[in-house]
């Protein structure tokens, strides 16, 4: 059989470097993405064995911006990992019939997605390509996924990418407080956020998905409200709004530390998640995860392979890997991992075998992230009877102070749970 | 610990006459290069190959707090330029107000002291303080600049202070390199020309000092002993003058730093006696040995037991390791004679030992110990002072532990101990001095000249005021100038009262304290707002509350916690993610519960250090 494998890719490059970001990233010059993207594409060859034995489910190019490049240049790298993916494994295993392989359900709560990316299978090689430009109505596919800035797309290029079978865009608008956005060290304006998105649906993205980050220094509860009404009335099929996180390192921990800014309130922060919530259903987006909402149908089926700790192969600097209950990441500096695939090494700089235990606790990390929360049937078989007993004793005080519920077969965070996610799960684990 | 010196080994031991034999310390501030030196006087008089590690101080605990907690003794031959070959005893010194009994044990062995100043850094207090404590042991002084290899520092600043502090004259100060010799041989003649030799009488009945006392698995105890009558030797039977307890004698000798045994020590010498001593509750500091037959009428002057002070409780966080605790403290007070516990059992806390130790610092590195070497998480309540009640039914009763304080309408008269300190320090601080002292109620007594610009401060504090934080008040209102040993000056009677702290409701008998009634609502007030700062925020509220009788004085709330969530959580790192809750997680466990609170270790230490904000 096939697995199902979700491949992410990192694209490490920025125009320039915001004052809040500790993603592995940096601006360079034209000459190093070339040369960066030439690496990433032999590293794509040496896991042919893999990608051409699996059946991909989403592929996700993330970064930095990744919308640095160049449409075409994009095209090339998606058209590369198709053609890998395709390409039958030269193993000796025999291939098996197709079957039932092309269609799996990629979520479980019933909005499934199909994929022509069924590993080995009797279907011409022509069939299992990304449809080009499905209507928005189309049977479920392979999500393609690209993160896009405002101020790096245009119709055509965006054109180029739905044409080459990117089937989603997730664009990082943040705010649409044109202050926010400078104070945050954007390169945009809230007017290029709305045109990046009218763009994005005259190309024919039907799934768009927005980034947005809320409780910045000085923000008010209003001037959030503002800025989610907009993003709102732009209509995406998608939202993340994240809480500001100011990290080590960052222009905006320096500045913390200096006492020039302070972070907002606990109950301010409590307050912006409700509102977020609020304004969002009232919209049509469900929350389906900690920061996540959608449209039925449209929650990210990429993200969710992570939330439900099922396998995905990362490609590029920095980017990580779970395969075989094997968790490994890249070189981050993009210079290193170039480096090292050049000289024909490998750019791995970090592998850790999970014993079942530490599977289990990151399962549950990650899987109580989401609404639907965790299905105590497949936890059992996976992780044993006893485990999962145990895990349900632990519960049962959470469950009395109403953070946990257990019912249906499952267990997941109550709302007040979801804002405890780490101190639940620390008492979980 | 030294190793032991191969039995094979041919013992090369050269007897000196006393008169070629010099006993010394150094004494210096930490870092002014004590031990690099000490280590270049061994390399050179042939003790070792060359200086590694440093020789002196032994334990991990005591090189990381810069102090030396235990004394030890190196003995080096040294040819001199006169050609006589000279045995130069360098005895080390612990360096604390918990532990100045020591220090006036160890100087006592000596007849010299070297002062050891860091061209750089010059004078230091702590060194004045020292200093002092020699002169007043009528030690001879050897002043020594150091370190003066340090490219581009001058002298004059480091002699001028040592003129200005000492009187010390340019012409006898001894200036030396520990890092690249130089200087050292010069240090080696000043000792032996400079410091007096030993003048004492082999032929009366043994007297000797214990000066330090270690216990080792193999041999028992280690006693490091300086000789001042007669003769000691492998065979003879000793008794320890304070006790009448007598021990065979199995070794004597001397370290070098291993241990080199001889056929005998006498008069003068300065050594190491086993005698299968099973703790060194049997040999204690300061203690005389004698010979069990015909030995000496009097024992040596100045011999103090070591009397636990202060008290506080000791409990392993995991109800579990009790008995792993009390192993743990079975074994320290092999080599401790100064640890004192008992069982007890504390309504939050569980089960424990109620422990006596010399001051907070003895405190704190015994638990330190215990946590590091016995690998236990403890939780420590805070120090206490023994008080005395005469209950109403006239019946007389001794309390170490605040919980157990008896109620008040039982209660008659409260006493509790104090202590007559003498502090020391340059005249310009005399008014911070007298400040700190009386805001810890201290009552002045008299004040002296000493010498130069130095003066002696006579107070009497009670001794709670000590054990809390009198010592570091003094040091950081006078930048490290003062110095203060105390005596206990019996009990005087006190409106004393006890604070209760209540943690949702329910009092907490290891956070209660004893004070003054006069102080006593706003210390509660402090301890509240101190608890509220050490207790995590919980998942639920937490109500915090003074109490003194059945009056709230203080109260306050830690608000629940509410949001502890990373809100961006994708594929990237997830281990590392994991690692870090499992990090926190082991934090929590470290916490002791008190009811369903997690009260961290330090809350129960908090309560004491109060008087910075008061
Ligand atoms: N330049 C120089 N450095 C020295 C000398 N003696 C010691 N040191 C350095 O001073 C520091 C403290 O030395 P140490 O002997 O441990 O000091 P102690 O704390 O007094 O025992 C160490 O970093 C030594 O390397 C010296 O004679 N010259
Ligand atoms: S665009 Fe995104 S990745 Fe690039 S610097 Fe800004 S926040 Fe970081």
């Amino acid at each position: 059989m096939a697995r199902d494998l979700s491949v992410y890719v990192h694209l490490p490059f920025c125009l320039r470097k915001c004052h809040y970001c500790d993603f592995n990233s940096r601006p360079a010059a034209e000459s190093e993405r070339a040369r960066y993207l030439a690496a990433l594409k032999l590293e794509i060859q040496r896991r042919a064995e893999l990608l051409g034995a699996s059946h991909i489910r989403t592929i996700f190019l993330g970064g930095g911006t990744p919308t640095i490049y160049h449409g075409e240049e994009l095209a090339g790298l998606l058209e590369m990992l198709k053609d890998t993916a395709a390409s039958p494994p030269p193993a000796p295993r025999m291939p098996e019939t197709g079957g039932s392989a092309g269609v799996r359900t990629t979520n479980g709560m019933g909005r499934g997605g199909t994929s022509r990316f069924a590993g080995p299978s009797p279907v011409p090689p022509s069939g299992r390509e990304l449809d080009r430009a499905a209507p928005p109505t189309a049977a479920p596919r392979t999500e393609v996924t690209c993160e896009a800035n405002p101020e790096t797309v245009d119709v055509a290029k965006l054109r180029v990418l739905r044409e080459a079978g990117f089937n989603r865009l997730s664009v990082g608008a943040q705010s649409f407080d044109d202050d926010e956005l400078r104070m945050l060290g954007r390169g945009h304006s809230a007017e290029q956020t709305a045109l990046a998105v009218a763009a994005a649906r005259e190309a024919g993205f039907t799934n768009l998905s927005l980034d947005l980050i809320y409780a910045l220094p000085g923000q008010t509860l209003n001037s959030w409200r503002q800025t989610l009404l907009r993003a709102l009335e732009l209509q995406p099929d998608h939202l993340s709004a994240y809480g500001l996180e100011i990290c080590e390192g960052t222009p905006f921990h320096a500045r913390l530390q200096a006492g020039e800014i302070a972070p907002v309130e606990e109950a301010e922060h409590l307050a912006m998640r409700q509102v977020t919530r609020e304004l969002c259903e009232a919209a049509g987006l469900d929350r389906y995860e900690i920061s996540n909402y959608a449209r039925p149908g449209f929650e990210c089926a990429h993200n969710i392979t992570y939330w439900r700790n099922e396998e995905y192969l990362g490609l590029g600097a920095g980017a990580w890997s779970y395969l075989d209950g094997v968790r490994s990441g890249n070189m981050r500096e993009p210079r290193e991992y170039r480096a090292a695939i050049e000289a024909g090494e490998s750019p791995e700089e970090y592998a850790e075998e999970l014993a079942p235990e530490d599977a289990l606790a990151e399962a549950l990390m990650m899987g109580l992230r989401m609404t639907e929360g965790l299905l105590l049937h497949d936890l059992a078989q996976a992780y044993g009877a006893e485990s999962i007993e145990a895990l349900l004793q632990r519960a049962r005080p959470l469950v009395e102070m109403a953070l946990v519920e257990v019912g249906a077969g499952r267990i997941r965070l109550t709302e007040a749970g979801e804002e405890l996610h780490s101190e639940v799960v620390m008492r979980l684990t | 610990m030294a190793t032991e010196a191969k039995a094979d080994r041919p013992k090369v031991v050269q007897r000196v006459p006393q008169e070629n034999v010099r006993n010394f310390c150094i004494v210096a501030h930490i870092d002014h290069g004590k031990s690099t030196l000490a280590d270049r006087l061994l390399e050179v008089c042939g003790n070792v190959e060359e200086a590694g590690e440093q020789m002196l101080d032994t334990m991990d605990l005591e090189r990381e707090r810069g102090i030396t907690i235990k004394s030890s003794a190196v003995r080096l031959l040294y040819e001199a330029d006169d050609g006589e070959l000279y045995q130069l005893n360098l005895i080390d010194t612990p360096g604390h107000v918990d532990f100045a009994y020591e220090v006036s044990r160890s100087l006592q062995a000596c007849e010299g002291a070297v002062v050891l100043v860091d061209v750089s850094q010059g004078v230091e207090a702590q060194t004045v303080a020292n200093v002092y404590l020699a002169l007043e042991a009528e030690l001879e002084i050897i002043p020594v600049i150091n370190k003066i290899d340090v490219p581009n520092v001058e002298p004059e600043m480091a002699l001028k202070e040592m003129d200005d502090a000492f009187g010390f004259h340019p012409d006898e100060i001894v200036m030396t390199s520990g890092k690249s010799g130089v200087g050292v041989h010069e240090l080696l003649e000043a000792i032996v020309k400079r410091v007096p030799a030993p003048d004492e009488d082999a032929d009366a009945p043994l007297r000797a000092m214990i000066f330090d006392s270690e216990f080792d698995v193999h041999q028992g105890v280690i006693a490091y002993v300086r000789v001042f009558e007669g003769r000691v030797r492998p065979g003879d039977e000793i008794r320890m003058m304070s006790s009448g307890k007598r021990f065979d004698v199995s070794r004597t000798g001397f370290f070098s730093p291993a241990m080199v045994d001889v056929e005998e020590l006498r008069a003068g010498d300065v050594g190491y006696i086993t005698a299968g001593i099973k703790g060194v509750k049997d040999s204690r500091v300061g203690d005389t040995i004698t010979c069990a037959k015909k030995g000496a009428e009097e024992p040596l002057p100045g011999y103090r037991e070591a009397q636990p002070m202060v008290f506080c409780g000791l409990y392993p966080v995991d109800n579990a390791d009790y008995e792993a605790l009390k192993d743990a403290l079975d074994r320290l007070s092999l080599n401790d004679a100064a640890l004192k516990y008992d069982r007890e059992t504390s309504a939050a806390l569980g089960f424990g030992f109620r422990c006596g130790f010399l001051g907070l610092l003895h405190m704190e590195i015994v638990q330190e110990r215990l946590e590091r070497e016995y690998d236990l998480d403890l939780v420590a309540t805070a120090p206490s002072v023994v008080y005395r009640i005469t209950l109403t039914d006239g019946t007389f009763v001794e309390v170490d532990n605040p919980a157990q304080f008896p109620p008040r309408e039982l209660i008659e008269v409260i006493e509790e101990p104090v202590v007559e300190a003498n502090i020391m320090c340059p005249q310009r601080y005399v008014g911070q001095v007298i400040k700190v002292s009386d805001d810890r109620r201290g009552a002045y007594l008299k004040q002296e000249y000493i010498w130069g610009d130095r003066v002696a401060l006579h107070y009497r504090l009670p001794l709670a005021e000590i054990v809390v934080d009198y010592f570091d008040a003094l040091k950081s209102a006078t930048r490290g100038y003062a110095t203060l040993d105390y005596e206990l000056a019996g009990y005087v009677p006190e409106d004393l009262t006890k604070v209760e702290l209540m943690i949702n409701g329910d009092p907490v008998d290891a956070l209660a304290i004893i004070c003054h009634r006069q102080f006593a609502e706003s210390r509660g007030r402090v301890i509240a707002r101190k608890l509220k700062e050490a207790i995590p925020r919980q998942l639920f509220e937490v109500r915090i509350q003074a109490s003194i009788g059945s009056r709230v004085v203080a109260s306050t709330r830690i608000a629940p916690l509410r949001r502890n969530v990373t809100e961006k959580c994708y594929g990237g790192d997830v281990t590392r993610k994991r690692k870090l809750l499992e990090r926190q997680k082991e934090g929590k466990r470290r916490m002791k519960a008190i009811g369903n609170v997690q009260v961290p270790q330090e809350a129960f230490m908090s309560i004491l250090r109060l008087n910075e904000e008061d």
